[in-house]
């Protein structure tokens, strides 16, 4: 059981023309298997990258750049414009997978007019595209089966999500927010007509878009089972609400509230477990190694909320559906990093739990494990093996004191709203004495309401020298003229905490909770993050948006190979398999107990 | 824009830690270097610019942790265990020919650095040593050319001139100075100097030339194996006037030869003497093979210097006399060289033998700094072309020198004390430091003297003949060093070259790795020989072995500056190209390539090991742009160069590819192996 570290290192890097925002990165994979990214700066410039085998049968990315040609789409192309793509999206129309639809949304304005007098208006072109192997995503042959749309509000969000249908059957349509307060869905009439808003169709396929109170920033639509859809909308003034929705009555069966401060940055719907489908070719002697691992596969349903607002820190709700809002657990340091701008929910590590990703300004990208008990570790910086500055991190150290808010339980749901409130206070201070960077007495100046609370703090700030060197040196970063993108650690801090001695000060984390895992670097605000098997050997690679380019992360695969190997063996070898049947049954049970 | 698309399919990483210095002026990027240079283990970064201020950075500081400043245009720095012998130290070139060392203290010698007045004097280094050496250095290579565990300063200059100095030592003194080894004259500007280890693990001085070609330097036999620093004092005179002796060593061959007339017979009839004179002298002197008797050594020695200071102005054997001169000269050479043998053979003493050959080769040395120089001039003035070609000239010396080599035998059998000597003598091929290596080594210039001056007429090829049969009786098994030309040309990738002219960097000793075939003790111990790579400013990239090309690329960049460095940490050495516009290329030993852009204009380059913690040294690159700032990225270890996925890792593993047998999985069926990675990847919580 023990977690050993898997450094993610580039494995491709393409850069961008020009920047990028939070809404550029697109994804798509094909019938084979083939994953395709897009991400778009916003001069109207896009990248695909693909990785595909050469002619020396040796895996290549393959880079393509394009350019939406939206001028030509337009009567006048003598007219300079001046372009800003706000957001794009692309998936297959069909289930067959054939047709891919690319959605972009932008806002143009003469380039000539002064800047004050700049009127933008906002535009959404749909491409329809033949899916060929290997082909560039050719948008000049495309722009005959464009659609332009105009918008009367600037578009946000773009997405798109599989209905089904009253009549059976299912259907694709794209999901627009903007700043109108509204969410927008447009949708096909039929296969080859264009897409077209459906007021009456959102009311009746997405009761939860009726009533929106303000400028919907993130959203996402996950679907529980054939009848139940769970849906969350973050707003700009920092509201959430999740809805559980009937898709057959078409019904809002729930409703859940909560506030943040801050504009909503990502959202996320997971489960705590990995699940991977058996392979079913394995499946030809016996079944018992199947039926002894199905059950474990089916228990966990619960759906984690995860919520990342501007300058708040991430909130992770935890089991929604049963325990409402209550279980709420926040990722410590979450918010030392400059605005959080975007999350990803991945297995890391391998070890069949999903760790949450958090990319941010700050150019850093944590990634936070739940952990069940106190368990002594290491955080993992950025630096590659072999690290010539590994950082042990002792213990009580690698303990990343989260606030618990666990006790909230004892609230009831009226109460809640306010107390979350208070919860939000206590943050803020947390992150207040880590960024001060003061004298241990600085931290008795915040007004807390408990005791708890102070002790809690002093207890972060003392003991958590990493972290601490962490967000200082980020303050090294602003504020410096000469700013030094690597942060060492420095003596006056290994002092501090060699000072104090280890476990002197009582831990009042409450386990379980999140624990900052590993943390890497990149050159550039990290605009977006998604997970998918791009190299298609099975293994999820990690996707990064930064500002200026598209990271594809690996972990090291000769390390993946030998974990891969050994947990091979049992399937090879009847006898391991009982043992490992035997001693993965241990583990849940521990898991129970603790 | 075939660039464009191999752009495309191109794997480019991002190293984002780095550590940003300031540092004004210009650098180049030979003074640009990423040594240990205080003895801690640990490398730092040495930075100088051309107004001659050097600043080390020292770990992750953001101020320079020592600094100097020397007169003069730096061009080269070095690090090396030049002057000191296990101490690693300093050494600037600057372009008026200044050579300066440095001797860095390490860190516990010295208070903490906090940036008052006192403290930033204390900062200040000053240099150990000063020497004016000829000037136009424009590229350094410190490195031990001649397998003798010393390190050489190789020298490359702006005029199109090879320099090597060797440190000496000056007896019953601290100090010591640059004597001038040898000197190669090229054709082409010099790119950067470079050594490569050939399959025996011996060096190779390369030096790279216009048009991704290259010549081999070859160093002379008797470099190669003098050891006594008798040698060195015969060469310049004892330890009074250090300053000017690096002078007189130069114009010992360059001044004295074309200033004097050449061809008195007096000067003739002296030199002879001079030869004869010794023997006597020498059979006094204590045998040399104890290691006690070095300091004799030296004492003889001194005393043959003071004699070859007197006998030079006079004597001025030289290649350009008449051929009855030649044969005259050579008689008499023969006849010293009976005389010596018949001493040897009647004393029946090996040792005396010696002496009198050592003798006879210290006089012969001043011929061969003769001979050396006329080949300079010779070079000098013939039109390029000429000297373009001396592969071949030098190669047809090599066979008229291999009948000599088979005649040895005979010869051998004839002399009785040279058979005595012969077991003795293969000795000294590797382990040198014995007093008899360094006779037999004194013995050699003999063969350097042939192997120079035959090319010049056919009469002298008898000359050589004589000579190259006692030098055969002395060492049967040198006969493939007696004959190497100096200067080999390689014209490596000529053909493929778009300019002839465009310059051209190479670095060598480039290491293989370990062999992968794991055979027995004997192979490991078996040293490979290293690769070397060439790299154009109009984009080639080459990576050769013995004159055949690995693979070669082409790319769109104004490649500038190379290095070797193993990037992965798997033993084998990638070849790290930059160019001026901040693209960076790692290409491992299968033309795999790893990219990096660097965000800025670079100025210098250099790849190498920098150490954040003490003693701990990462993989890092350096890049010098054209605002004052320096970036460090201190560890850029990738895993691998190539892109690959779990499928092909695991298909390499001998026991991957068992389980998916033991499975009745297709090695193929890469939808089935995804999948089953995926479930034990993925579909086991728990695990772990």
């Amino acid at each position: 059981m023990t977690s050993k570290q898997l450094y993610w290192t580039d494995a491709h890097f393409c850069g961008l023309r020009s920047q990028t925002n939070v809404y550029g990165l697109t994804k798509i994979t094909s019938h084979d298997g083939l994953t395709r990214l897009l991400a778009v700066s916003l001069d109207g410039h896009f990248i695909t990258v693909e990785y595909q085998k050469s002619f020396d049968n040796r895996l290549i990315p393959i880079t393509r750049e394009g350019e939406f040609c939206m001028a030509s789409a337009f009567n006048d192309p003598d007219v300079a414009e001046d372009f800003e793509v706000v957001s794009v999206d692309m998936f297959y129309q069909d289930k067959e997978k054939k047709d891919i639809i690319l959605a972009v949304t932008y806002l143009r304005s003469s380039l000539a007019a002064p800047f004050e007098e700049k009127a933008y208006s906002a535009y959404m072109n749909i491409y329809y595209l033949a899916d060929q192997e290997g082909a560039h995503i050719n948008l000049i042959d495309a722009i005959n089966v464009s659609q332009i749309q105009n918008l009367d509000y600037f578009p946000l969000q773009l997405l798109h999500h599989r209905i089904k249908m009253d009549t059976d059957q299912e259907e694709t349509c794209l999901i627009l927010s903007g700043n109108d307060n509204k969410v927008h869905v447009f949708r096909q009439k039929n296969d080859l007509a264009e897409f077209d808003e459906d007021q009456d169709m959102m009311s009746k396929y997405f009761p939860e878009f009726t009533n929106v109170n303000g400028c919907v920033t993130q959203m996402v639509l996950k679907s529980l089972d054939s009848s139940h859809r769970l849906s969350a909308l973050g707003v700009q003034s920092g509201q959430v609400t999740l809805f559980l929705v009937n898709t057959s009555s078409q019904q809002i069966e729930k409703r859940w509230e909560t506030d943040m401060d801050s504009p909503i940055t990502s959202i996320q719907l997971f489960s705590h477990q990995v699940t991977a489908p058996y392979p079913d070719f394995l499946n030809n002697d016996d079944n018992s190694f199947r039926t002894t691992k199905s059950p474990e596969e089916q228990t966990d349903r619960s759906i984690n909320l995860l919520i990342t607002s501007a300058i708040d820190p991430a909130v992770v709700f935890c089991d929604v559906l049963e325990s409402d809002l209550s279980k709420r657990h926040v990722l410590p340091l979450s918010n030392s990093q400059d605005v959080v701008l975007c999350s990803c929910i991945m297995d890391i590590d391998f070890d069949g739990e999903n760790e949450i990703l958090i990319g941010t300004y700050g150019q850093v990208l944590l990634a936070y494990k739940l952990t069940l008990e106190r368990t002594p570790g290491m955080l993992m910086t950025s630096t590659p093996f072999p690290s010539p500055k590994p950082v042990p991190v002792g213990g009580s150290l690698a303990d990343l004191p989260a606030v618990p808010v666990n006790d909230s339980d004892e609230k009831s749901s009226s109460e809640q709203v306010t107390h979350e409130k208070s919860d939000r206070r206590r943050h803020k201070s947390l992150a207040g004495i880590l960024d001060s960077n003061g004298s241990p007495t600085q931290h008795e100046k915040h007004n807390h309401s408990r005791f708890h609370d102070s002790s809690l703090l002093s207890d972060v700030y003392l003991r958590d020298g990493q972290t601490a060197r962490l967000v200082r040196s980020q303050e090294n970063l602003t504020g410096c003229t000469s700013p030094r993108s690597v942060y060492f650690q420095t003596p006056d801090n290994s002092d501090s905490f060699e000072f104090l001695p280890h476990g002197s000060l009582p831990d009042h984390t409450e386990y379980p909770s999140y624990r900052l895992k590993w943390t890497k670097r990149f050159s550039d605000p990290v605009m977006g993050l998604t997970c998918d098997d791009m190299m298609r050997d099975g293994m999820l690679d990690l996707v990064v948006l930064t500002l200026k380019g598209l990271h594809i992360l690996q972990p090291d695969l000769n390390e993946v190979a030998e974990l891969l190997l050994e947990r091979l063996k049992p399937f090879c070898d009847p006898t391991d398999r009982g043992n490992n049947v035997n001693a993965d049954s241990f583990g849940k049970e521990d898991r129970v107990d603790s | 824009m075939a660039n464009d698309i191999s752009n495309t399919v191109m794997r480019t990483v991002s190293f984002v830690e780095r550590i940003e210095v300031e540092f004004h002026g210009n650098v180049l990027s030979q003074a640009m270097v990423l040594e240990d240079v205080d003895n801690d283990l640990g490398n730092e970064l040495i930075v100088g610019n051309i107004d001659g201020e050097i600043s080390i950075f020292k770990g992750d500081s953001q101020h320079a942790w020592r600094k100097a400043t020397i007169c003069g245009m730096l061009t080269c720095l070095g690090v090396g265990k030049i002057h000191l012998p296990k101490k690693n130290s300093l050494v600037c070139m600057t372009a008026e020919g200044w050579c300066h060392l440095f001797d860095v203290p390490s860190l516990q010698s010295t208070v903490s650095i906090s940036g008052t007045e006192d403290e930033t004097e204390g900062k200040m280094l000053k240099p150990v040593f000063s020497q004016e050496l000829p000037a136009n250095a424009k590229v350094m290579c410190l490195a031990d050319i001649d397998s003798d565990d010393h390190i050489e300063m190789v020298i490359g200059y702006s005029d199109r001139v090879v320099r090597a100095f060797r440190w000496h030592e000056t007896p019953n003194s601290d100090t010591g100075q640059f004597l001038l080894l040898q000197k190669w004259q090229l054709a082409g500007q010099i790119g950067s100097i470079t050594v490569n280890y050939d399959s025996d693990h011996q060096p190779e001085l390369m030096v790279s030339q216009p048009g991704a070609t290259f010549v081999t330097l070859q160093v002379k036999p008797v470099f190669r194996h003098i050891k006594s620093d008798s040698y060195l004092d015969r060469l310049c005179g004892t330890s009074a006037n250090i300053k000017s002796s690096l002078e007189r060593s130069e114009s010992f061959a360059a001044v004295t030869n074309t200033s004097k007339g050449f061809n008195s017979p007096r000067s003739n009839f002296q030199h002879s003497a001079r030869i004869i004179s010794p023997p006597g002298h020498q059979l006094g002197s204590p045998r040399r093979r104890e290691p006690a008797a070095s300091k004799s050594d030296i004492l003889a020695g001194s005393s043959a210097s003071r004699q070859t200071e007197d006998s030079i102005p006079t004597s001025s054997f030289s290649i350009g006399l008449p051929a009855a001169q030649v044969e005259q000269d050579l008689r008499t050479c023969k006849e010293t060289l009976k005389m010596v043998d018949l001493n040897a053979v009647g004393k029946d003493r090996p040792a005396d033998f010696k002496a009198g050959s050592s003798k006879l080769g210290s006089s012969s040395f001043t011929r061969l700094c003769k001979s050396e120089s006329f080949c300079d001039q010779v070079e000098d003035s013939v039109p390029p072309c000429f000297t373009n070609e001396p592969g071949e000239t030098d190669l047809a010396l090599t066979e008229t020198g291999s009948p000599g080599g088979d005649r040895n035998d005979p010869v051998a059998g004839n002399s009785s004390g040279a058979e005595m000597a012969l077991p003795r003598l293969p000795l000294s091929l590797k382990t040198s430091l014995e007093g008899l290596d360094g006779d037999l080594g004194q013995g050699s210039p003999l063969r350097s003297y042939t192997s120079n001056s035959s090319p010049r007429g056919s009469h002298e090829s008898g000359l050589e003949r004589s000579l190259g049969r006692i030098s055969h009786i002395l060492d049967a098994s040198f006969e493939d060093d007696v004959f190497k030309p100096s200067i080999i040309y390689h014209p490596l990738a000529q053909v493929q070259t778009r300019n002839k002219d465009t310059s051209t960097v190479i670095v060598g000793g480039i290491n293989r790795g370990r062999p992968s075939q794991s055979g027995s003790g004997e192979d490991e111990i078996k040293p490979r020989s290293t690769y070397y790579a060439l790299a154009t400013l109009d984009g080639s990239l080459i990576l050769a072995e013995n004159d055949s090309i690995l693979w070669s690329l082409q790319v769109d960049h104004y490649l500038f500056a190379l290095s070797k460095l193993d990037v992965t940490g798997n033993g084998k050495e990638e070849v790290v190209c930059c160019s001026w516009n901040g693209q960076t290329y790692i290409v491992n030993h299968s033309k795999e390539i790893v990219r990096y852009q660097f965000p800025d204009s670079v100025a210098a380059f250099c790849a190498g090991y920098f150490s954040l913690q003490d003693g701990c040294n990462a993989p890092c690159f350096v890049y010098t742009t054209f605002n004052n700032r320096i970036y460090i990225y201190p560890n850029i270890t990738l895993p691998r160069v190539e892109s690959t996925n779990l499928l092909r890792v695991m298909g390499r593993i001998k026991e991957g590819r068992e389980i998916l047998q033991k499975l009745n999985i297709a090695e193929d069926d890469y939808e089935s192996i995804r999948c089953l990675y995926r479930y034990c990847l993925y579909g086991q919580p728990g695990k772990r």
